[in-house]
């Protein structure tokens, strides 16, 4: 019966394999992937791609518009731009990767001691997360970047630790659910091959709105630390963000827009596509939104 | 209701003590003080001064008596500008960021629910794409890129506006619109989502049966719950307007509280810092208050009696 | 005979979807009399409900397209309208009513406002205070107790039953002449089941109003109609009046239906139940589509069955007694 083959079909394809298929079809998504692999190799790859120093500058030169040489330009310190928005994508990247990377640390403990343990602890839990809530959080990464020192390593754990709350929501409500999933899987025959279920039902249900909320965490942290960096808060000269290098152009807006364009397009490109990748991995492993 | 907001308020009072606690004891575990970047201080007038803020005392009493000023509702003498209080700085500097916020929020609401209702009243054309597609653009546009854009079209380019400072009414502008255009963004985006959930249900359906014009039931059917999402986006997005107005105050040079802030906290002015943070974090509470409220009064199903 | 009020010929709705079209109707006719009430009797799925949208013109399309077929009302063809002809009608002219109260008023508005707009939308002379007195007496007409109370409280503050009722009183703002009921009482408890019958059939005979009500309930349709439609799969099977149906059904799809019927009579049987499932609209098998359920299947099964009229008033579409 072909039917039935295509059923049974179906139903051994795992959840896994289905939503890699699904975003596969999806053509907006896999360009933002292809996009983002393609701005990470490139990250990681600057000092081969590029025959100018980041912080070689070049006084005589100074700032000219964008040329066979300089494809972006240089800056007013005769900086070539190409140069400075490879690097500043390596920082951008790093701290929006690793600074979520915190976040997810920080949220999905959280979240899964408070669901988990439940009762009472749970409902303290969530207490301190309303009272989270009504922090002002960019002042106190202002706080702690000002007081502290400007330190690549301090802003990882402060952007990080501004994200996490939502995720602790999110994982938490999960992770309720998943224990009372664990009882109708007990009180189901012994016999069943539990990991199986807990492998193809219980954990997807934890772990892919992890991941796409993760996906959607990082466009947020690369903002904020081009944020910080555009008041002066961030990583600091010669190193340089897209939130520097946009905080430079600012300042040489009208005489030399091309500082200001680019690293300007680099980062919402990379905004744009990290958006379009969450949405497609939210309609991709979320089956309830088979219909839209 | 009245109980409730009552309660409410009473609710914030711990809330506002665990920021209070937080903050105060951040910024005095930081290396550096106040006095240190005032290099030649003869040792007495420093005496004076710690005397004066009672940075002579323990810590623990510093902190007792910083509750208990906060408690008359002082939030205490600046550290760097002298002879005047924090109370005072904040309510100079306070209504210049609030007009920049309060309207950009304006700006934020309208555009963003009259986009969202557009692009919901035709899904999936093209008067649906379109501002769609604008959205994701300004989701992605923040504050430091729209500034100088903005910045360079209307005050570089066409000469409308000035390019910055705070002396003229058309000077709050492109600050507004700067701080606004992402909040657009996403109101944009929620009101479209709350409608077409709505207009899913069975209860449009059945409006449609009783054969309802088409914009009377987008207007009175579905924006009622449908502004449900942008509401409880209200809260965060009214006090993310006040913290992302620092970029702005910056861009454009305006003298609000969050320029203040910054410099406050470069300062090491203890009282001033604390004093921001606080105020902020009373308004987060007050808007997230008002938040529940309009819920209240928008869905019928919702009560605090 | 009664002259009919609504005749519908041929309907064709199909759903144009990923996993291929949808037959969800498929030559459907059937015309309703001046105040007489036409049940219209199938499994979930069958397109009772779909025939019913695509008559009132409120199907989204796409995907859904209306193929074919004629809906005749009051001398115009309802499908040819436009979609602000079909506005004007809609409420005015043919009410409905919907199977789950719970979701079917709008939660975000009071009573009063869903009641009085299904006059005043039609009719923009009427003042406020008319529409509003002409709601109290509404909410009185389906046996709402304290309506002057009831019409300013929102729909979550009452009960399954008491909604329905307000459907009800909405459909009646205006003076229609058809009520399409869709399962009206599927989701209530069988207490309130029979008072909104009551409701309804009193209306019915005190205002000459026509009726389509549809079920899948075969005791609400012996009590309620005169005439009865079987559908089955999208496809018309056998109609006739109620006794025809019920005392001469000829169709086996209606003659289990009928057997499944529990009985008070025989307490020791055993419940029949129709073997198999319901087809599956994106693959129906040619021929008649009830066939491989069928207990009396055929060989020629798998060709299109004629329609086969009984008498005046009964027909039948299958192959039984076709000569092989």
């Amino acid at each position: 019966m072909n039917n039935n083959e295509a059923l049974a079909n179906e139903m051994g394809r795992s959840l896994w394999q289905d939503a890699l298929q699904r975003i596969r079809k999806n053509k907006v998504a896999m360009a933002s992937f292809w996009y983002l692999l393609f701005q990470g190799t490139v990250a990681i790859l600057a000092p081969f791609l590029t025959r100018f120093g980041y912080e070689t500058t070049d006084l005589l030169l100074g700032a000219t518009a964008p040329d066979w040489v300089h494809l972006f330009g240089t800056d007013d310190l005769g900086r070539d731009m190409f140069t400075r928005v490879l690097y500043g994508a390596r920082v951008s990247l790093m701290v929006g990767i690793l600074a979520t990377l915190v976040s997810v640390g920080i949220g999905v403990t959280y979240g899964a001691v408070s669901g988990y343990t439940g009762g009472r602890v749970d409902a303290l839990m969530m207490r301190g997360l309303e009272i989270l809530y009504a922090m002002p959080f960019t002042f106190f990464v202002i706080i702690l970047m000002v007081l502290f020192g400007r330190n690549i390593y301090l802003m990882f754990i402060a952007l990080g630790a501004v994200q996490w709350l939502t995720m602790a929501r999110i994982v938490r409500g999960q992770v309720v659910s998943l224990k009372t999933m664990e009882y109708v899987t007990a009180a189901r025959a012994m016999g069943v091959r539990n990991h199986a279920i807990i492998f193809r039902h219980i954990l997807p249900n934890v772990i892919s709105p992890v991941i796409i909320y993760t996906t959607l965490t990082i466009p947020g942290v690369i903002l904020e630390e081009a944020f910080l960096s555009f008041l002066g808060l961030g990583v600091q000269e010669p190193m340089s963000s897209w939130g520097t290098l946009i905080a430079d152009g600012v300042t040489a807006l009208e005489t030399y827009p091309w500082m200001i364009v680019y690293p300007c397009i680099t980062l919402m490109l990379t905004l744009v596509a990290l958006n379009f990748l969450g949405d497609g991995l939210r309609e991709a492993l979320d089956p309830k939104s088979n219909w839209e | 209701m009245l109980l409730y907001i009552c309660k409410r308020i009473l609710g914030m009072i711990p809330v506002l003590w665990v920021i209070v606690t937080l903050t105060f004891f951040l910024i005095r575990l930081a290396p550096g003080g106040p006095f240190d970047q005032e290099k030649h201080i003869p040792p007495e007038i420093l005496e004076n001064l710690e005397a004066k803020y009672h940075m002579n005392e323990p810590l623990y009493m510093q902190y007792v008596h910083y509750l208990g000023m906060l408690a008359r509702g002082d939030l205490g003498p600046s550290f760097r500008y002298e002879n005047r209080t924090v109370n005072e700085i904040i309510f100079e500097t306070f209504p210049v960021s609030a007009q920049v916020g309060g309207l950009g929020l304006l700006y934020a609401l309208v555009i963003g629910v009259c986009a969202g209702l557009f692009a919901a009243s035709r899904p999936n054309t093209f008067r649906d794409y379109i501002p769609m597609f604008f959205s994701l653009i300004g989701t992605c546009l923040p504050s430091f890129v729209i500034g100088p854009l903005l910045m360079l079209l209307f005050a570089v380019k066409l000469q409308w506006v000035s390019v910055s400072g705070w002396e003229k009414p058309t000077d709050v502008i492109l600050p507004a619109i700067t701080l606004g255009t992402m909040y657009a963004a996403y109101f944009a985006r929620l009101t479209r989502g709350g409608i077409l959930d709505l207009i899913r249900q069975d209860f449009i359906r059945t409006a449609h049966a009783k054969g309802v014009r088409g914009w009377v039931i987008m207007l009175r059917h579905t924006l009622k719950g449908g502004l449900l999402p942008s509401v409880s986006f209200l809260g965060p997005a009214a006090a993310a307007m006040l913290t992302g107005s620092l970029v702005v105050e910056t861009i454009f040079n305006i003298p609000g509280l969050g320029r203040f802030f910054v410099q406050s906290a470069l300062n090491r002015d203890y009282t001033l810092v604390m004093g921001c943070v606080l105020f902020v974090a009373v308004l987060i509470v007050l808007m997230n208050l008002l938040v529940d409220i309009a819920y209240a009064l928008l869905d019928p199903r919702v009560s605090y009696e | 005979m009664i002259e009919p009020i609504l005749t519908v010929d041929n309907l064709k709705t199909y759903f144009y979807t990923r996993s291929g079209i949808i037959k969800a109707v498929d030559g459907l006719s059937f015309s309703v009399a001046k105040g007489k009430t036409l049940s219209i009797v199938g499994e979930s799925g069958s397109g009772k409900s779909v025939a019913m949208m695509s008559i009132m013109g409120l199907l989204p399309q796409p995907p859904a397209k209306i193929e074919g077929g004629s809906v005749q009302f009051q001398g115009q063809d309802l499908l040819k309208l436009t979609q602000t002809e079909l506005r004007t009608l809609r409420g005015r002219k043919i009410g409905m009513i919907f199977q789950d109260p719970m979701t079917s008023l709008n939660p975000y508005l009071k009573i009063s406002t869903q009641l009085m707009e299904a006059l005043t939308e039609h009719d923009r002379s009427v003042s406020k205070q008319t529409a509003y007195e002409r709601a109290l007496w509404t909410l009185e007409q389906v046996g709402i107790s304290d309506p002057i109370q009831r019409i300013n409280q929102y729909p979550h503050q009452f009960s399954g039953g008491m909604r329905q009722r307000v459907m009800i009183a909405m459909t009646l703002m205006t003076d229609p002449e058809v009520i399409i009921a869709d399962e009206p009482t599927t989701a209530l408890d069988v207490t309130i089941q029979a008072q909104i019958l009551d409701i309804l059939r009193n209306l019915q005979v005190k205002r000459g109003l026509s009726m389509i009500l549809i079920t899948h309930d075969l005791g609400i349709v012996a009590g309620m109609s005169d005439e009865v439609l079987v559908m089955y799969a999208g496809r018309p099977v056998e109609q006739g009046t109620v006794e025809e149906l019920f005392y001469h059904p000829h169709h086996p799809y209606t003659q289990a239906l009928l057997r499944s019927i529990p009985s008070v009579m025989h307490e020791n049987q055993e419940l029949y139940s129709i073997k198999g499932l319901p087809p599956d609209p994106a693959n129906l098998p040619p021929g008649c589509p009830f066939a491989p359920r069928c207990e009396r299947v055929m060989p020629i099964c798998s060709q299109i069955p004629p329609v086969r009229t009984l008498s005046p008033t009964h027909t039948s579409v299958c192959h039984l007694e076709t000569p092989s």
